[in-house]
């Protein structure tokens, strides 16, 4: 079915392949997780921080299941010409926007805490103020760049990630108690819808999957293995929050950077120094492709809502916009992650609920176009 | 379009190289960097006063052949007294290598949860730092020679730590197992008291190493006069972030032996006739919580073998005698008994939850949970039960 | 211009075109008619011109037309031209032309000498297992080589004349039942748009059909083995041999071509496998532990062990430089002492050694102008480049930015480069192969000779990342083992 019909936009600037978008989810998806989340997890689910993170997960990975029959059904189109088929140019071009706007906010707390993280726990000396803004070079470089530079840098970050994940595993289980996990079985003392929804501050994979749709050649088993990239990464994502619990236990939630503090307590760190430090360079380097992911996907639905010939003022603006943000308010991450878990989250995941609507509502494609 | 970003990476190249040649003065230079490898935190009339050991290498060029320095500065809080650690000297105490933090114990009579949960969440020193209380002052520990080791804080180190490997799967008395056990329904903690030895140096010759009945002291070196030995086999009770009472030696082998496995551990039976010493081969522990009759019972199964004994060693024989002869066996479980008795007594009295109960109940009597969690330990009976020591 | 019948005015062109003290204009008789025998005697083989025209020459009898002077001197390879120009050329690249009084037409004889330099190891590219010739600088050489190597017609050589002074042949060969038909293509059209005064070495080329010519990367392959050549054109690639130059090109290239070695394949896989994770390894060592040892100094001291920091704290002690400009200092000389031991005459370099080895690095060390620790990371990273020579080049500038980005930002700066200098490498395309294959994209079949190799009897395709025409190179039912597969 899927090698004669024609699947992509036409651009093969943003030819992905199915395999790299499910490395796309499983490499990017993990790494941002892996800062706050568990610990604003732990504040709020206790030691059943798993449960409000599975639902989450599933959630999401019913979402992205969704999304991928419901293109099945379009014709493997992209989203921009479903919705320019369905509503017109002028609407379509109105919801890229949207999502530029929706993709921008979103990746402000990642920005933000990655920022304190990064100069909280890796340097040891006072960096310079000048340090992170580093980031924003890369991410106008990597928005610039087609989705499928993306795909092929998930090829090699997936490698990355899972080293990072492994040796940070690895070092962590020896000290992780998983008792004080329970008990598994308890009626949650704890709103837990308000819990599931904090995760989607951090989320963001079905609308990721809702641009890249008509961008990669269908082939046999493609949504098994996107799906099975998500599902890892969600995994991952929800053995650590429960590894960083077994260690910290009722003291989770002040272990703000979840990785460092994990691991510290293997014998090779006691011995031989911060060995721990290669998974956080790791991650670390997939953690940067991951946080600047929806700041290019913002600029891409630039292009498209605007028609633009070249990216380079797209990627400029957006990001010089989200610096000037940055350089203004990163001091009040805290304020932003408390406004992200509390009103923003359920505004996010109405956004995406809306999205996956509007996919659901544009025409489906006849027989022969199939 | 060639020119233009020819331009714009010779102008990157040149800012970068323009950082890289400036930033770093401005940042600390290492000589200047204080590596602290352990601190001890007392109380004064200021508040706190913390003394960091200052780890200085063994440098061919020096005359002096001293390898640390002691630095102290006072404050309200402990971050504050941390930050006039120097000042006089100029020297940026950098706290990430320090893996020791000693409890003075009017600190730790006080208020030790408030400075253990600072240092949990603070990113200055690793949540593994070794923890562990004094008998007297911190700073005094820190300032004593001790022929064991050139640096004293790694001397203790070593002691505090042999205690550990001891019982290694229990873990370690790390800044993050104090604060996770005090933090916890029980609200109850242990860690480590170190006890100043004086005028035990006397054989010469490399450091040596000794200890009965789980005890972790070290001794050796020549006699010198201010030189002294550390002891660190009891440890400390805490409840509600505070220092409420000692456990003995023998009642901390006990209490060590009821949490977890035991490694290379020994223990002595006898009167005054005729002594063994015995090898603890397994421990196989459970502690069970009746919630019903909020009873605790602790249950603890020992396989041993001979050691060493009074009678000798028979080296005319091939076959070594290790078997243990039953009365003995039975001597050391009455002497358990006594132990455990005089350990609940200690719980009881200090109201310290250290076999984490209420935790217990939390995770394994959920439903129960609530009837209980405001029942005082006090209110437990603690009953030994199946104390059976057998021959390995 | 076009020869006429008067001997005379054809020599007065070609005096004037050959206006050069080495041009040999010598007058014979051939059947009778005043001849001229013309040739640049640097050039030629005296003993072909003497053996194979001028002996059959005076054997000649009348009539003498150029047809008769091709059949009658078959050894000499003569061939006829009325073209005066393309006979000045012919002299130029070292052929004989002989003009007949009354005869319109020059005929040619290609005599030229055989190559000064015999087949060798080249010092570059030297084996313990394995073949040991090398190119040279004679194209004709360097085609038998191949020819050798792959005795078969589907093997192409297209030849191209590059240079409007030099007029260098540039011959490109591939194997037509192999190599994807888009790249010989590209290949063609970008080696015949070339218009350049001259091509003194193969690598001209290489710059010219570069797709991105300010890469920091180089875009072609390049070996100085005929083995390797023909080993690269038999998985699907085109090479390119320029006269002159002992250097071949080959391209599609890949950056992971590097890390192979032409002994991999020669000797156990487990130790080739070994040895590219050395490589790997070695590289990327290279580039990141001066800049990390950088950035750990001043900024992440925790990342050094508690001992090594205080041997480094020890060794630091009175030195005046800062721990970033201790190490610019330490890479400047290195870079010096590398250009001066190429250049400098092999007899002085036993004494370059020594002064860089004793003077600059143990007296600094004594004097206190640098420590050891940064000599150290210094010579292991100069070393671990070496595992890679073709990579030298653009990992040491890589290397300096990596140091530069370092002392400025930190580990930081260090991942965010590297993340950058991902983006750029799988950017990279050239003759639409993905520079980065078969890693990124990732193309599953390919790995069994990637980073690591598998066993060559399990090789049974080409790489599919250079779309060969043919993929199975070892078929069905003619395992090593005997067995089906």
């Amino acid at each position: 079915m899927a090698e004669t019909m024609t699947a992509v936009d036409g651009n093969e600037k943003n030819l992905l392949k199915v395999r790299q978008a499910a490395f796309i989810m499983l490499a990017f998806s993990p790494a941002l997780k892996l800062v706050f989340l568990p610990s604003v997890m732990a504040e709020v689910a206790y030691e059943q921080l798993w449960l409000p993170l599975l639902t989450s997960f599933l959630i999401e990975g019913i979402l992205i299941a969704l999304i991928l029959v419901l293109f099945e059904k379009r014709g493997y189109k992209t989203f921009f010409k479903c919705l320019e088929e369905s509503f017109g140019s002028v609407a379509a071009r109105a919801i890229y926007f949207f999502i530029a706007v929706f993709l921008v906010l979103k990746s402000l707390l990642p920005i933000f805490e990655h920022k304190l993280y990064i100069e909280n726990t890796i340097y040891e000396m006072s960096p310079d103020r000048i340090t992170f803004y580093i980031f924003f070079a890369f991410s106008t470089y990597l928005s610039v760049q087609g989705v499928k530079i993306l795909g092929r840098a998930a090829d090699i970050a997936v490698v990355f990630t899972l080293l990072g994940l492994l040796t940070a595993f690895g070092l962590s289980v020896g000290a992780a108690d998983y008792s004080n996990l329970l008990p598994i079985i308890k009626k949650p003392a704890y709103n837990l819808v308000n819990a599931a929804f904090r995760p989607v501050v951090w989320q963001g994979d079905a609308v990721y999957i809702i641009l890249f749709s008509g961008h990669f050649r269908p082939e046999k088993g493609y949504k098994k293995k996107i799906l099975s990239g998500y599902t890892v990464g969600a995994l991952a994502t929800i053995l650590f929050s429960a590894t960083l619990y077994g260690i910290y236990g009722a003291i989770t939630p002040s272990q703000n950077y979840a990785l460092p503090s994990m691991s510290v307590f293997s014998v090779i760190v006691t011995n031989i120094g911060r060995f721990d430090f290669l998974s956080i360079f790791l991650l670390l380097f997939s953690q940067v492709f991951a946080v600047s992911m929806p700041l290019m996907l913002a600029v891409k639905c630039l292009e498209r809502a605007f028609s633009l010939k070249n990216s380079i003022v797209a990627a400029i603006a957006v990001n010089a916009a989200v610096l000037i943000v940055t350089a203004i308010f990163s001091g009040s991450v805290f304020e932003l992650l408390k406004l992200s878990t509390d009103v923003l989250c359920y505004c996010y995941a109405a956004f995406v609920a809306f999205s996956v609507l509007i996919v659901a509502i544009t025409k489906k494609a006849v027989k022969n176009e199939i | 379009m060639r020119f233009k970003r020819t331009i714009a990476t010779a102008i990157f190249g040149v800012l970068l190289a323009l950082l890289y040649f400036t930033s770093d003065f401005a940042l600390i230079d290492i000589e200047k960097t204080a590596i602290v490898v352990a601190i001890g935190i007392d109380k004064d009339e200021n508040g706190y006063s913390v003394t960091a050991q200052i780890g200085v290498p063994e440098g061919s060029e020096s005359s002096s052949k001293k390898d640390d320095a002691v630095m102290t500065g006072t404050g309200k809080t402990v971050l504050e007294a941390i930050d006039n650690v120097g000042a006089e000297t100029g020297w940026h105490p950098k706290l990430s290598f320090c893996s020791m933090i000693f409890i003075g114990k009017d600190v730790a009579t006080d208020d030790v949860q408030t400075i253990i949960d600072f240092f949990v969440t603070s990113e200055r020193v690793d949540n593994s730092a070794t923890i562990a209380m004094t008998d007297g002052k911190a700073s005094e520990l820190l300032t004593a020679k001790t022929p064991l080791d050139s640096i004293t804080s790694f001397a203790l180190q070593k002691i505090v730590l042999k205690s550990e490997w001891m019982v290694s799967t229990v873990g370690a008395t790390n800044l993050k197992s104090f604060a996770v056990m005090t933090n916890s329904r029980s609200k109850s903690a242990y860690m480590p008291v170190i006890e100043v030895i004086k005028g035990k140096v006397e054989s010469s010759g490399e450091n040596a190493q000794s200890g009965g009945e789980g005890k972790s002291q070290s001794g050796g070196g020549e006699k010198k006069d201010e030189e002294v030995l550390f002891d660190s086999s009891s440890v400390g009770l805490f409840y509600n972030g505070s220092y409420v009472g000692r456990l003995s030696d023998e009642e901390t082998l006990l209490y060590y032996m009821l949490i977890g496995p035991v490694y290379q551990c020994f223990i002595g039976v006898g009167d005054n006739n005729e002594q063994y010493f015995l090898t603890i081969e397994s421990n196989e522990r459970t502690i069970d919580v009746d919630v019903l009759s909020a009873t605790v019972y602790l249950k603890l199964k020992l396989k041993v073998s001979l050691a060493d004994s009074t009678e000798g060693i028979d080296l005319t024989s091939v076959v070594k005698k290790t078997v243990v002869d039953r009365k003995v066996l039975r001597a050391l479980e009455n002497k358990l008994d006594e132990i455990a008795a005089s350990l609940s007594g200690k719980i009881v009295d200090t109201k310290a939850d250290i076999f984490m109960i209420k935790e217990r109940i939390y995770k394994y009597h959920n439903s129960d949970y609530e009837r209980l969690k405001d029942l005082s330990i006090d209110k437990f009976t603690f009953k030994t039960e199946n104390i059976v020591v057998s021959a390995d | 211009m076009r020869a006429v019948g008067d001997i005379k005015k054809n020599e007065a062109f070609i005096k004037r075109k050959l206006e050069n003290g080495d041009a040999v204009f010598s007058n014979v008789s051939v059947g009778g008619k005043k001849a001229l025998l013309i040739y640049i005697d640097a050039l030629v083989d005296n003993g072909a011109v003497s053996e194979h025209i001028l002996k059959p020459l005076y054997k000649l009898r009348p009539p003498i037309n150029a047809d008769k002077l091709v059949e009658k001197l078959p050894k000499a390879g003569s061939k006829v031209t009325g073209d005066l120009d393309g006979a000045v050329n012919a002299v130029i690249d070292g052929q004989a032309v002989l003009l007949v009084d009354k005869m319109p037409e020059a005929v040619l004889f290609d005599v030229k000498k055989p190559e000064s330099r015999t087949v060798a190891e080249p010092p570059t590219s030297a084996v313990v297992k394995g073949p040991r010739e090398g190119f040279t600088e004679s194209i004709k050489t360097n085609l038998s080589l191949i020819r050798r190597r792959l005795k078969t017609n589907e093997l192409k050589i297209e030849k191209f004349k590059v240079g409007r002074v030099t007029k260098t042949d540039v011959f490109m060969l591939y194997l037509n039942n192999v190599t994807d038909d888009k790249v010989v293509e590209k290949v063609k059209s970008r080696v015949g748009a070339i218009d350049i005064d001259g091509v003194i070495d193969s690598s001209y080329i290489a710059k010219f059909i570069a797709e991105h010519k300010a890469s920091l990367f180089k875009q072609s392959g390049t070996t100085e083995k005929p083995d390797i050549l023909a080993a690269k054109m038999l998985e699907g690639r085109v090479g390119i041999l320029v006269d002159g130059s002992p250097i071949a090109l080959t391209v599609p290239y890949l950056l992971f071509e590097d890390f192979q070695s032409s002994e991999d394949y020669f000797q156990n896989s487990y130790r080739s496998n070994m040895a590219r994770m050395i490589r790997l390894i070695s590289i990327t060592l290279a580039i990141l532990l001066p800049s990390v040892f950088v950035s750990a100094q001043l900024f992440h001291l925790q990342i050094i062990p508690l001992n090594f920091l205080l041997t480094i704290v020890n060794s630091i002690k009175g030195i005046p430089l800062s721990p970033s400009l201790e190490m610019f200092f330490t890479l400047v000389v290195f870079e010096i002492l590398n250009e001066a031991s190429i250049r400098m005459p092999k007899y002085v370099g036993m004494a370059l050694s020594i002064v860089g080895a004793l003077v600059l690095g143990d007296t600094a060390v004594r004097a206190g102008i640098v420590s050891t620790p940064a000599i150290m990371i210094m010579a292991l990273s100069g070393i671990c480049l070496y595992t890679v020579p073709e990579l030298v080049d653009s990992m040491s500038f890589l290397r300096l930015i990596f140091l530069f980005t370092a002392g400025s930002l930190g580990g930081f700066g260090i991942v965010v480069l590297s993340a950058m200098l991902l983006v750029y490498l799988v950017s990279l395309e050239n003759f639409d192969t993905p520079f980065l294959a078969p890693f990124a994209p990732l193309v599953k079949e390919d790995l069994k000779d990637g980073a690591l190799m598998t066993f060559l009897p399990d090789m049974t395709t080409r790489p599919v990342t250079l779309k060969p025409k043919n993929k199975v190179r070892i078929k069905v039912g003619r395992n090593y083992d005997g067995r089906r597969r």
